[in-house]
């Protein structure tokens, strides 16, 4: 007479495998791509701006903003930086969106589905390892909008883009401090919400923050990264 | 991107090799919904890609392994959570036609052990791991192991008809 552990045993035979082949493999690997660019932008954007923090930033004119409720936090003062202007992009457009306007000699640097880089020339481009806080100084981050939200304490500025209505604010910096990088948010006409990071370092004024988001578009490649 | 790429094809041959087994637990794990085993499985691989570079070649079985035991307890804890929906009509529900309708009793009994019990007695006694293995995948002590897959056991063996290992025997 045979025991559970018997029937235990032939159980393996017995349940039918899952899907396979390499389409699936392939949509594991893409899954694994898609967390770790949804664990770097946690990382950059909820904990809290590891690469903020060693920013040698520009004054953002604070006047500009509307001033938060009750806010106590202040911007980073910052020393200026050189001024860039932005020209025609002639490079190879990033995954899921077209850009038209970049820093002068800037180029796109990486791209996936959710987001895109825009760097100076010599930029470090190696990949980051998983998990890895990703150092996004000096460089022009543009992805779908995941988690990300202006902290309470940030002043925001309504700026229009391409007809739509834009916000520009700051990050927090640490708890009680604004960020010198700014934020801005946008929608595109297919109800995306773009976010658009520029560190102070990189030079760029808020009308051409506002320019650059202007020649942004999300093609139908697009995913957002929902983190 | 060297190391991407290094990463993409070491995971791409582990999960080619290893999938049809992980998920083969996962379906044990969660009663035989082998849907549900997918998502569990999905969600297992995209926790051991993020862990790739840190996983160590002699131990991605077992890392891999215990991510699927996690992400199905999780699961588990969550249907548990999840509130009863009460509806006019009774879903469609497709006929058991295939071999492992065999078995779906003894899957079914399963699932009405305890989720660690149901770990132990499955990671022991269908996949035939070690105390050991067993442990390691379920982050607990080999005693734990040991008690929990006894004990499943043993209300496997009171709650399993008697007909069913008869016919078993018939093959």
């Amino acid at each position: 007479m045979p025991d559970v552990m018997d029937v235990l045993k032939n159980l393996p035979d017995a349940v039918p495998t899952g899907r396979s082949g390499p389409d699936v493999v392939a949509a594991d690997v893409a899954r694994g791509h898609r967390a770790v660019t949804r664990r770097r932008w946690q990382r950059f954007g909820v904990t809290g701006a590891v690469a903020v923090v060693a920013a040698a930033a520009v004054g953002v004119g604070a006047g500009q903003f509307s001033p938060a409720p009750s806010s106590p936090a202040r911007v980073v003062a910052a020393p200026a930086a050189p001024r860039l202007e932005l020209v025609a992009y002639q490079g190879n457009q990033p995954v899921g969106f077209e850009v038209t306007t970049v820093p002068e000699n800037w180029k796109v640097i990486s791209s996936d589905t959710s987001s895109f880089l825009v760097a100076p020339p010599g930029a470090d481009i190696a990949a980051p390892k998983p998990g890895e806080a990703v150092s996004l100084e000096g460089q022009i981050a543009v992805s779908l909008q995941g988690l990300s939200k202006f902290p309470a304490e940030s002043p925001v500025k309504k700026v229009d883009i391409n007809g739509a209505d834009g916000r520009l604010g700051f990050p927090l910096e640490e708890e009680g401090k604004l960020s010198d990088t700014r934020w801005l948010f946008f929608p595109d006409n297919a109800g995306h919400s773009v976010q658009v990071q520029v560190p102070a370092s990189v030079g760029l004024s808020d009308d051409q923050i506002v320019s650059f988001a202007k020649g942004i578009t999300v093609t139908a490649q697009a995913q957002s990264i929902g983190g | 991107m060297g190391r991407n790429s290094e990463r993409d094809r070491e995971f791409t041959e582990f999960v080619s090799a290893r999938r049809d087994g992980l998920v083969r637990v996962a379906a044990l794990l969660v009663s035989g919904d082998l849907a549900k085993a997918e998502d569990v499985v999905q969600t297992a691989l995209t926790k051991l890609y993020l862990a790739w570079p840190r996983v160590r070649p002699e131990t991605v079985d077992a890392y891999a392994r215990r991510c699927v035991v996690n992400v199905a307890t999780d699961e588990h804890r969550s249907l548990f959570r999840r509130r009863e929906q009460v509806r006019s009509q009774l879903p469609e529900t497709p006929v058991a036609d295939d071999p492992w309708n065999d078995n779906s009793t003894v899957v079914s009994l399963l699932g009405t052990l305890p989720a660690s019990m149901r770990a132990a007695v499955v990671l022991r006694y269908v996949e035939g791991l070690s105390i050991a293995e067993a442990a390691d995948a379920m982050r607990c002590s080999e005693g734990n192991v040991k008690s929990q897959s006894a004990r499943g056991l043993q209300r496997l063996r009171e709650l399993l008809p008697a007909g069913h290992l008869t016919n078993f025997a018939k093959g």
